[in-house]
């Protein structure tokens, strides 16, 4: 059944070597979690209830309008239409559907030789009266092939669908995404997460405490492959006996701890410059923090301070501007000193209002 | 004396994960790879000569040991191709193919390795053809995915991973390793030497390493401190910088930049003086924190001018005129 489960993934997967039944155990061990735990009926899958219902829904009654997944990574638009596939077509799946994805050449040639060939030829054995061709990251295909695309999606309507995917909308071209019934999917909710996580941790039989549950969760911000990623990598990296607990997670990551963030926003608020310099930076240094990460997390903070709106608004624009400029890759200790600066500025302005 | 030409961070590169100093949760997270050959893909990310190619070499050699490594394992670095269509044949031929028998003694998985260091210099097309390709042959094949940045690996290959930060190395954790390599070489290390190391190299073992050895070769002593870290450096004397806060404290804007002139022409890079520059103001009690502030603002900006390819010149000149300004009395 695992065998079946795999093969659907991995539909121009390799020729294994024949698999003794030592193998296939060997096989799945050896599997990474998002992989092993890839939902595989639609009822799997997390979240997302409304169109996974309609999906269900279309796809039993044979309806099944052409599709258009879209939204940030890790939220299950793969699986989804994965399961939907394993649905229609069983142990068929691997004729009846034909995937591209960024990883195949789909220059305009490819989409009119492969998918009309794939569309046109004929279906065999199966009940579903269509054949399902699915591009995947179809936001990295050119514009020329995605006008291409548009005919051909006209011309077989009556024996193929199409499942466009992508993370970027905006990537598609207007016509074909009005040729799509479009269903965005967005991060997992906390609780959809929590759910999945636990589902994992009893199969794997995993000791963790609630707190680092909750740490895994917030830290996976809704992609819940980047959750699962998280889980197993704090799984691994584990000292000693006891349960996962949040520390671990946090520092496997190298992501700061809420307390982490406290102790640096007490510093730039309290310290004068030089000190702060320092302290921030030891911290930096102990816990093996990037100043960027700090800087998104501060910010939240600010937002949370009591000060005079004026100040809280220069110093945002301030670790703003920081913030961008981490991300061109500029010098850390440079940055930090910029940092500090845009906070000694805030102090003065909050002396200055409480006069 | 094939010894003395190899360079040292060759010839010290730890063969073992257990050697790599400082990164303990990758390390305890790669020793549990090892004891249940179980392990999602790896991006290693972090400032240079923190120990990301070393971690990933070590563990395919004690994976697979010395012959299955050969085939089980590819690498690409920066310096080969890696278009959208290597992307699509090689890495995509690599990772799809089966994989045979394992090697006695090691604990050789069933799946492949496959090395992308320096990732974050591959276009974000060759990144996204990656992304199902990944996820495909996941079974058959682990990608180590290594960079500087991680800020220039788009978010779907980001999230693929299981995401390591490599921290710049401590005052002691750099010590150590230094103080096994001085007498592996028969250096004894001096006064200041470890400070020195570690002030220069900003936590990057691979620089702290160089520093020694160049130090060692150019002054062919059997003791090496500080002084001699320093001079092969390339820090820019402190007296000149002194004397540029000096004169930007009293207004001077055109002694202070002619200063700053003399020390581009001896050949420093811009982001070294600007860097002393920085921490001498900082620490200059006679300086308000708004007017640090206002300073290292401007600094700030220079740091990001200068990535961007600005002229170091005009950057310097301009930080020395806001410092003048900001320090008006
Ligand atoms: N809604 C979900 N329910 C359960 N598991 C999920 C869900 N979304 C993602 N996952 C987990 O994350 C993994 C990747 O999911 P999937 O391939 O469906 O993501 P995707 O939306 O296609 O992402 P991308 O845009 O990066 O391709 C799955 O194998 C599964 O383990
Ligand atoms: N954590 C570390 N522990 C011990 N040696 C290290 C460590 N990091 C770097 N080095 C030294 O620096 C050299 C370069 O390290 P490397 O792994 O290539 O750095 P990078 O992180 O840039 O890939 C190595 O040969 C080794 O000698
Ligand atoms: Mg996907
Ligand atoms: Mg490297």
């Amino acid at each position: 059944m695992t065998e079946a489960a795999m093969d659907v993934d991995g539909g121009d997967a390799p020729q294994r070597q024949k698999a003794s039944a030592v193998d296939a155990n060997d096989a799945k061990k050896n599997q990474m979690w998002v992989e092993k735990y890839r939902p595989s009926k639609l009822s799997d899958v997390a979240a997302h209830k409304d169109i996974i219902d309609t999906i269900g829904r279309l796809t039993s009654q044979d309806r099944l309008p052409y599709l258009l997944l879209y939204g940030p990574p890790g939220t299950g638009k793969t699986s989804t239409i994965l399961a939907v596939a394993k649905e229609l077509y069983g142990p068929q799946f691997s004729q009846m559907t034909l995937e591209l994805n960024a990883s195949d050449d789909r220059g305009i040639d490819v989409v009119r030789n492969e998918i009309s060939a794939f569309a046109s030829t004929m279906r065999f054995g199966s009940n579903a009266g269509f054949k399902l061709i699915i591009l995947d990251e179809c936001d990295s295909m050119t514009k020329d092939a995605q006008f291409a695309l548009r005919r051909i999606i006209e011309k077989y309507t009556k024996h193929t669908r199409f499942c466009l995917i992508g993370n970027y909308v905006s990537k598609v071209i207007p016509a074909l995404q009005s040729r799509c019934t479009r269903f965005r999917f967005s991060p997992l909710g906390p609780n959809a997460v929590k759910d999945r996580v636990q589902f994992v941790v009893r199969q794997e039989n995993l000791q963790i405490t609630d707190d680092a549950i909750d740490a895994v969760t917030r830290l996976g911000a809704g992609d819940m492959r980047r959750t699962l990623n998280i889980l197993q990598s704090s799984f691994l990296s584990k000292e000693g006996d006891g349960p996962i607990d949040a520390n671990s997670v946090y520092a496997t990551t190298g992501q700061p701890r809420p307390e982490d963030i406290e102790a640096i926003a007490g510093v730039l608020l309290n310290s004068n410059f030089k000190e702060a310099v320092a302290k921030v930076a030891a911290i930096k240094q102990e816990r093996g923090l990037a100043l960027a990460d700090i800087v998104r997390l501060l910010v939240e903070y600010v937002f949370r301070l009591h000060m005079p709106q004026l100040a809280r608004a220069n110093l945002v624009s301030d670790m703003a501007d920081v913030e961008y400029r981490l991300a061109y890759v500029t010098h850390e200790r440079l940055q930090l000193m910029a940092l500090v600066g845009a906070f000694a500025n805030a102090r003065e302005a909050i002396v200055a209002a409480a006069k | 004396m094939t010894s003395t030409s190899q360079p040292w961070v060759e010839k010290y590169r730890p063969r073992n994960i257990n050697d790599v100093a400082h990164q303990e949760e990758v390390v305890r997270t790669l020793e549990k790879a090892l004891e249940t050959a179980n392990m999602p893909h790896m991006l290693f990310y972090g400032p240079p000569g923190t120990g990301k190619t070393t971690c990933a070499l070590a563990i395919c050699r004690q994976l697979y040991g010395p012959e299955l490594i050969k085939s089980r394992v590819l690498e690409l670095n920066a310096s080969d191709e890696r278009g959208i269509s290597v992307v699509r044949n090689k890495i995509k031929g690599f990772a799809s193919t089966a994989v045979g028998q394992g090697a006695p003694g090691y604990p050789s998985p069933p799946y492949k390795i496959l090395i992308l260091d320096e990732a974050d210099s591959m276009t974000n097309d060759a990144q996204s053809a990656l992304r199902r390709t990944m996820e495909t042959y996941s079974k058959v094949t682990r990608f180590f995915i290594l960079c500087n940045y991680i800020s220039r690996i788009i978010e779907p290959i980001a999230s693929r991973c299981a995401k390591f930060r490599f921290k710049p190395l401590g005052h002691e954790v750099m010590g150590d390793r230094l103080k096994f390599i001085a007498t592996a070489e028969g250096l004894t290390l001096g006064e200041g030497c470890y400070e020195a190391c570690s002030t220069h190299s900003g936590g990057d073992m691979r620089k702290a390493i160089t520093l020694l050895q160049s130090a060692a070769r150019l002054f062919g002593t059997a003791t090496i401190t500080g002084k001699e870290i320093t001079a092969v450096a390339g820090a820019v004397d402190e007296d000149q910088v002194a004397q540029v806060v000096a004169l930007c404290k009293t207004n001077q804007v055109d002694g202070a930049n002619r200063i700053i002139e003399s020390i581009l022409k001896d050949g420093f890079p811009g982001l070294q003086i600007i860097t002393q520059f920085a921490e001498r103001v900082v620490d200059d009690e006679g300086v308000s924190d708004a007017v640090k502030g206002k300073i290292c603002a401007r600094i700030a900006e220079a740091d990001k001018a200068l990535v961007d390819g600005a002229d170091e010149s005009l950057q310097l000149m301009a930080i020395v005129s806001t410092a003048c300004v900001a320090m008006k009395a």
